[in-house]
């Protein structure tokens, strides 16, 4: 009896310290991949940038804003630095060590600030990507020319730039607050988050009231029979349905059928509804079932109607359970890009998007553009827009705890 | 040829004009089917107005198939189909424009798990009237809940705590507070499915001395498993087996000295 | 379902039908002490025996004996048990019946007592003795009748019981009127004579409590009492 006792008692100490190793192993494994997403992310949250004197003196009042020449008073403040630079392949091969946006940055300067207009002025201007780059430690000049992206003239450029004292490193605002471009520079993602918000706002004004109500409908209102077996069979299939698939269904029927416009949140968000629902129904009808029936019981007996029973009775203690499953919905499509990258929200979008028909897309969907392209700051920028990506996905999901603590209802 | 309802019957009318009762609830061959099984075979009884009648007999003999048939909860069932007729107050109840929900709101129930719903001691029982927008103004809902908190013996232990959530009581609190919340809509009858099964005697105690208070206002039917405790509480008691009625008559006798074997055969202990 | 006799159904717990069975059993021997009783009554009565009368009285206390311990078990499975019924007239009604079963055997003692005390001899009234034995054998008569049903759980010589009861009280009555007679005739017989009455009326009271004891049979079969104008009281002719 002992030693089976003792036998027991051996299992049991191996099962919990097998469960323990896992934990161990997980969260090494989880610190990993967060650790070193955030080590490769380090370089995008800093951009390089040079104070330029731009001198805008000879501007008179007279001359037409559209006549002033931007990029002309830019290049003119960066050769003044090397005056030795003569030829127009160097001249060009200098300018393009900063960002082609300065001109553009500057205008956008002087339109906010008329009062500028003919004075002289310290300006600060980004550094193109390889530049940037460079300053980051990231060009090996070991290397033959052939083999970097800078040769050693633009090297050279570089250091003495950085040895006049006008180089600073500054916390890149572009990343958090720019759409997306073609400089890694000035590309940022809060045009995806916005794109992705206001997706997931469509998402969930469609898929909440329309999944909830089914559920309800069908555990409490619907006829059982075979028909509706057959509903409640194909919608915990859906669930389980390849999210692509949904983008196959919303190109064919959304884009093509309806004719609405591509790349728009308002279609990503019909898609991603058609996702969730399927969730959000299953979660709803679980809910319903685990209320006691007891509780319908007394309900019905007191002479509520069925709909009483329902809306008074069920639904609220229901909510706890409905909020989470809704809420693990949302975070799922919220990380979508499949379906996201069918009905065309792929596009290079530029501007912030402000309403539910400007072209937008979406975080996942832009991470993927990023990884994608060739320009080499931008692993930096795509492992830190992963990082926003997730860091979001938290806290959706952790509105999800603290939504279904304050619901909580004790039995 | 006189069958065993008849007979039944014939005992019952006896039995009626000697008490002197008025019958409110009336019920002529009440059969019961789930799908193709049987459950009740022509029950005929009469349950007299303002008093306590019990339903006793063994595990799955159709007592509480029949008690829910007064309220009609066994519409809630899908298969379950009722036949015959039952009359409360000489109105046909199964009748096509009866209105469920309102004959629901002058029928109480307490089942045998108190079940009072998560909100409040004071919403529990505010619910009824509420519901059936009986009462308006706020001032004669609270003297309502005070009047039937009181009446189920629950007003003093919990006037201070009506905030509450009604879950937050004791077992036998929480079945007083579902009896508080029935009688709050004032019916004419109280149905009990075995209310004091989950109970603690003093609690049981105490649901037994209001029954005896309350009989005084309400036709009270209950269901229950001790047959002590019909002894107790009812004026009347019906004996049911396998789905038939097999006696029906004053308490007292059926403890003393009832007249069929089977009835007798239970009340013993030797047939269960 | 089984119909036989009520009685002998099975309860689901059977230690109920053990008590039950127990309280039977004991009411059983109680009654046959009884009888015993009775029967050396008619004996010493017969034989004038006195020592069998000494033995009598001696037994009495077993009678009391058992008819407590009955009490207490009656007590016991009313408290345990919560009977009901059948169960409920039986039990209650054992209390009842060891009660008259004590207190016949208390009267077969008080016989007894006049028969050992005085000398039944000396009331030179062998008539009179004679007339004492046949209404000794009638009462027994009566309850072994009564005896049987209740161990049968029937009510069956109820009419004999009541008929005999009868023959009993108008024997009775002779009995009294002829002991007058001869107080009468032989005053100075008195002494001897005297004891006689009462020997007659504590047989006679034994015939009451045997018609007792068969009314609360009827009550534990039937479940009802008997109505007053139905009890089994019979005239009391006597002359005083």
């Amino acid at each position: 009896m002992s030693k089976n006792l003792s036998k027991r008692h051996r299992s049991e100490k191996r099962f919990i310290a097998y469960g323990f190793i896992s934990l161990i192993l997980a969260a090494t494994m989880l610190a990993t991949i967060i650790g070193s997403m955030i080590y490769r992310s380090i370089p995008a949250y800093t951009n390089y940038s040079i104070d330029l004197e731009i001198n805008m003196t000879e501007i008179s009042a007279e001359d037409e804003f559209e006549d002033i020449n931007f990029r002309g008073i830019i290049r003119s403040s960066l050769f003044s630095f090397f005056p030795e630079v003569e030829s127009r392949s160097d001249k060009r091969k200098l300018f393009k060590l900063i960002s082609s946006s300065a001109s553009y940055t500057l205008r956008d300067f002087i339109i906010e600030n008329p009062s500028y207009i003919n004075k002289k002025f310290y300006f600060n201007v980004l550094f193109t990507d390889d530049s940037d780059l460079f300053y980051k430690g990231y060009v090996d000049t070991s290397l033959s020319e052939s083999e970097r992206r800078l040769d050693d003239q633009e090297v050279t450029w570089l250091n003495e730039l950085k040895s006049t004292g006008r180089v600073k490193n500054k916390i890149s605002k572009n990343l958090f607050l720019n759409g997306d471009s073609r400089e890694p520079e000035v590309a940022g993602f809060w045009g995806a988050t916005i794109g992705s918000l206001i997706t997931i706002t469509v998402t969930l004004l469609l898929s909440f009231p329309i999944g909830v109500l089914t559920a309800i409908y069908l555990e409490n209102f619907a006829v059982k029979n075979r028909i509706t077996d057959f509903i409640e069979v194909n919608i915990n299939n859906l669930a389980a349905v390849p999210s692509i698939i949904f983008g196959l269904l919303g190109l064919a029927v959304f884009i093509n059928f309806f004719g609405m416009p591509r790349s728009i949140p308002l279609v990503g968000g019909f898609v991603l509804s058609l996702m969730t629902l399927p969730t959000i129904i299953i979660a709803t009808r679980s809910s319903l079932q685990s209320i006691p029936p007891s509780i319908r019981e007394a309900a019905l007996a007191m002479g509520a109607s069925e709909m009483q029973v329902v809306f008074q009775h069920l639904l609220p203690s229901a909510l706890p359970g409905i909020f989470t499953g809704t809420i693990i919905g949302l975070a799922r499509a919220f990380g979508e890009s499949a379906p996201l990258l069918l009905i065309g929200m792929v596009a290079f979008i530029v501007d912030i998007p402000a309403t539910f028909t400007d072209p937008a897309t979406a975080l996942p969907v832009q991470i993927y553009i990023w990884a994608d392209s060739p320009e080499r700051a931008f692993v930096a920028k795509t492992s830190a827009a992963t990082l926003i990506l997730i860091g979001l996905l938290i806290l959706i999901n952790l509105a999800a705890v603290l939504l279904r603590k304050r619901y909580e209802v004790k039995w | 040829m006189k069958l065993n309802g008849d007979l039944i019957m014939d005992e019952q009318k006896e039995q009626n004009n000697i008490r002197n009762k008025k019958s409110l609830i009336e019920c002529r061959g009440v059969d019961v089917f789930y799908g193709d099984k049987q459950a009740l075979f022509g029950i005929n009884l009469d349950i007299g107005e303002k008093e306590v009648t019990s339903l006793i007999g063994p595990s799955g003999c159709g007592k509480s198939t029949f008690l829910r048939c007064i309220n009609r909860m066994n519409d809630v069932i899908e298969i379950c189909k009722v036949e015959g007729t039952i009359k409360i107050d000489n109105e046909d109840i199964y009748h096509p424009n009866v209105d469920v929900v309102e004959l629901r709101s002058r029928i109480g129930m307490v089942f045998q798990k108190p079940n009072p719903f998560p909100k409040s001691v004071y919403d529990n029982v505010a619910y009824g009237p509420k519901l059936h927008g009986r009462i308006l103004h706020k001032d004669d809902l609270d003297a309502k809940v005070e009047k039937s908190l009181e009446r189920a013996g629950l007003w003093s232990e919990v006037k201070d705590r009506l905030g509450e959530p009604g879950t937050s009581l004791s077992g036998g609190q929480q079945q007083r507070l579902c009896i508080a919340r029935a009688i709050a809509i004032d019916p004419s009858i109280i149905l009990m499915d075995e209310p004091c099964s989950a109970l603690d005697p003093i609690a049981t105690a105490k649901i037994e001395e209001l029954i005896d208070e309350l009989k005084d206002n309400f036709t009270i039917t209950i269901v229950t498993h001790s047959m002590q405790q019909a002894a107790r509480v009812s004026q009347r008691t019906a004996f049911f087996h396998l789905g038939k009625l097999i006696e029906v008559g004053d308490t007292e006798k059926i403890f003393r000295s009832p007249d069929h074997e089977q009835t007798e055969a239970y009340v013993t202990g030797r047939y269960g | 379902m089984d119909k036989g006799n009520k009685m002998d159904d099975q309860h689901i717990v059977t230690s109920f039908d053990e008590e039950l069975k127990d309280l039977t059993d004991g009411l059983v021997s109680l009654g046959g002490l009884a009888q015993i009783a009775l029967r050396n009554v008619e004996q010493s009565l017969r034989m004038n025996d006195h020592d069998l009368a000494k033995q009598t009285i001696e037994a009495d206390k077993q009678i009391n004996a058992l008819q407590l311990s009955l009490e207490d078990k009656t007590f016991n499975i009313l408290a345990k048990r919560q009977p009901m019924a059948n169960d409920l007239r039986m039990v209650f009604s054992a209390v009842k019946v060891s009660l008259y079963l004590e207190r016949i055997g208390d009267m077969c003692k008080g016989v007894c007592k006049r028969i050992v005390k005085g000398d039944l001899l000396n009331a030179k009234s062998p008539k009179t003795i004679d007339a004492l034995v046949n209404l000794t054998k009638n009462v027994q008569q009566s309850l072994d009748l009564v005896l049987e049903d209740y161990a049968q759980g029937k009510a069956q010589h109820a009419l004999d019981v009541w008929k005999s009861d009868i023959k009993i009280d108008s024997s009775y009555a002779n009995i009294l009127s002829a002991i007058l007679e001869d107080i009468k005739e032989k005053p100075e017989a008195i002494e001897a004579l005297v004891p006689l009455f009462f020997i007659a009326r504590y047989l006679e009271r034994i015939g009451d409590q045997a018609t007792n004891i068969a009314e609360v049979t009827h009550f534990i079969v039937t479940g009802e009492t008997l109505a007053d104008d139905r009890k089994m009281e019979v005239e009391d002719e006597t002359v005083f």
